[in-house]
């Protein structure tokens, strides 16, 4: 025994035939339609990305970061030259690291003429996106001439 | 408003000159391109200004190379800028090209070169290690051109570079710098791939000092460069995605035939 429920009449059955192809149809246009946002999108973003400076004009810069995996763990290296170490802050939040650190001193970018608004830099400052939630009492963290790592287990 | 003293064609590359020059002999080309860690760039950078080199010419492409004018206090330059002094004949670049617009790059560069009556030609650039945080020495090796450059770059007293991949704008130009049978050596220091690395640039200056005989001091490089790095951040962001796309990650991989 099928599990298609025996209609009435040929009518019926015909009208049940169309009823599921309209169905088919509505959701392949539903998935191609979800499927081009979700790519416009990350074109998008992407651009968006490609085109953001990496400086504000309240004085905050964002630092270079790179995430490895190394198999049994993420390893985020973060770039954070003139920074005062004794102000590096690292906290977690879901799966995302902010990371914030104090300049040795306020700098200006001599040479760059008005373009930084004669902005003084005092800050660094980046969100970075993890692939996992780390729990931040087994996360290991050292900074060497600048650089910080920060080691997250996977497991 | 520059003044052009001769401006020629090389393949679709428009060669402007700003006065008539000609390098000493024996010559040496230099060519600065962005790479990893940014080394070459940060390296010829400051050898302009230790140096004092003149700016004499320019390269522009419509065709290959980015939109883009660079404007130098207050002068209008093409995005490849042209410095010498002496017997040094340095070509300067902040912006890779994408790597299909390469190889005719290079060749320009080389015929342009080779017009000038360059002798040598000297590459150095970061060859990226994954343990770049934790390596407070770096090391430095060499590639020759040929046996009579190997006896002068091994007296340096770094190793040649033996087994590896080379990826990127260096490999295209030293190939071609092959093709040509030229007096050509890269010099290769340990770097950061995807952070500007003035130590690196430092050590490879040091090479390059001895290499062609020339007082380059790095004392100043190295005291400012954290001021560098931090200054060089938007620079590297642009120029990751040409170098993934070149594949430079291979540099990482042992080759599995040495």
């Amino acid at each position: 025994m099928s599990g298609v429920e025996r209609l009435s009449s040929p009518e019926d059955e015909l009208e049940e035939i169309f009823r599921r192809i309209n169905e088919l149809r509505r959701r392949i246009e539903s998935f191609v339609e979800e499927a081009v946002r979700r790519s416009l999108e990350g074109t998008r973003r992407q651009a968006v990305e490609a085109l953001r400076p990496l400086w504000s004009s309240e004085g905050v810069l964002e630092p270079l970061y790179s995430v490895r995996d190394t198999g049994r763990e993420y390893v985020v290296y973060v770039d954070l030259p003139y920074a005062n170490e004794g102000t590096i802050d690292v906290k977690f939040i879901g799966n995302e690291m902010v990371i914030e650190a104090r300049l040795k001193s306020e700098v200006a970018i001599n040479g760059w003429h008005k373009r930084y608004q004669e902005t003084k830099f005092h800050s660094y400052r980046a969100v970075v996106k993890l692939p996992v939630a780390p729990d931040p009492r087994r996360v290991r963290i050292r900074v060497r001439k600048g650089v910080i790592q920060v080691v997250i287990p996977k497991d | 408003m520059q003044k052009v003293y001769r401006e020629e064609w090389i393949g679709e590359f428009r060669f402007i000159e700003y006065e008539d020059y000609s390098p000493a002999r024996p010559s040496y080309m230099i060519i600065a391109l962005p790479d990893a860690g940014l080394v070459s760039v940060i390296a010829a950078s400051h050898m302009i200004k230790k140096l004092g080199m003149e700016e004499v010419g320019g390269v522009d492409s419509y065709t290959y190379l980015p939109p883009v004018i660079v404007v130098h206090k207050g002068n209008v330059r093409p995005p490849v800028r042209i410095f010498t002094r002496d017997n040094l004949l340095l070509i300067y670049t902040e912006f890779l090209p994408a790597s299909a617009a390469i190889p005719a790059l290079v060749n320009s560069l080389l015929d342009y070169g080779a017009r000038k009556g360059i002798d040598n030609l000297v590459c150095m650039t970061g060859i990226p290690i994954p343990n770049r945080f934790e390596v407070d020495k770096l090391r430095s090796f060499y590639v020759p051109s040929n046996p009579d450059v190997d006896r002068v770059a091994r007296g340096l007293g770094i190793e040649p570079f033996e087994n590896g991949f080379l990826v990127g704008p260096y490999a295209i130009l030293f190939k071609e710098a092959l093709r040509r049978r030229m007096n050509a050596v890269m010099f290769l220091t340990e770097s950061f791939m995807e952070f500007p690395d003035p130590e690196a640039s430092a050590k490879n200056l040091t090479l390059l000092s001895r290499f062609v005989g020339v007082e380059i001091d790095v004392k100043e490089l190295l005291e400012q460069a954290e001021l560098i790095r931090l200054r060089a951040r938007e620079h590297m962001k642009r120029v990751m995605p040409n170098l993934a796309q070149m594949r430079k990650e291979y540099e990482y991989a042992p080759p599995l035939y040495t």
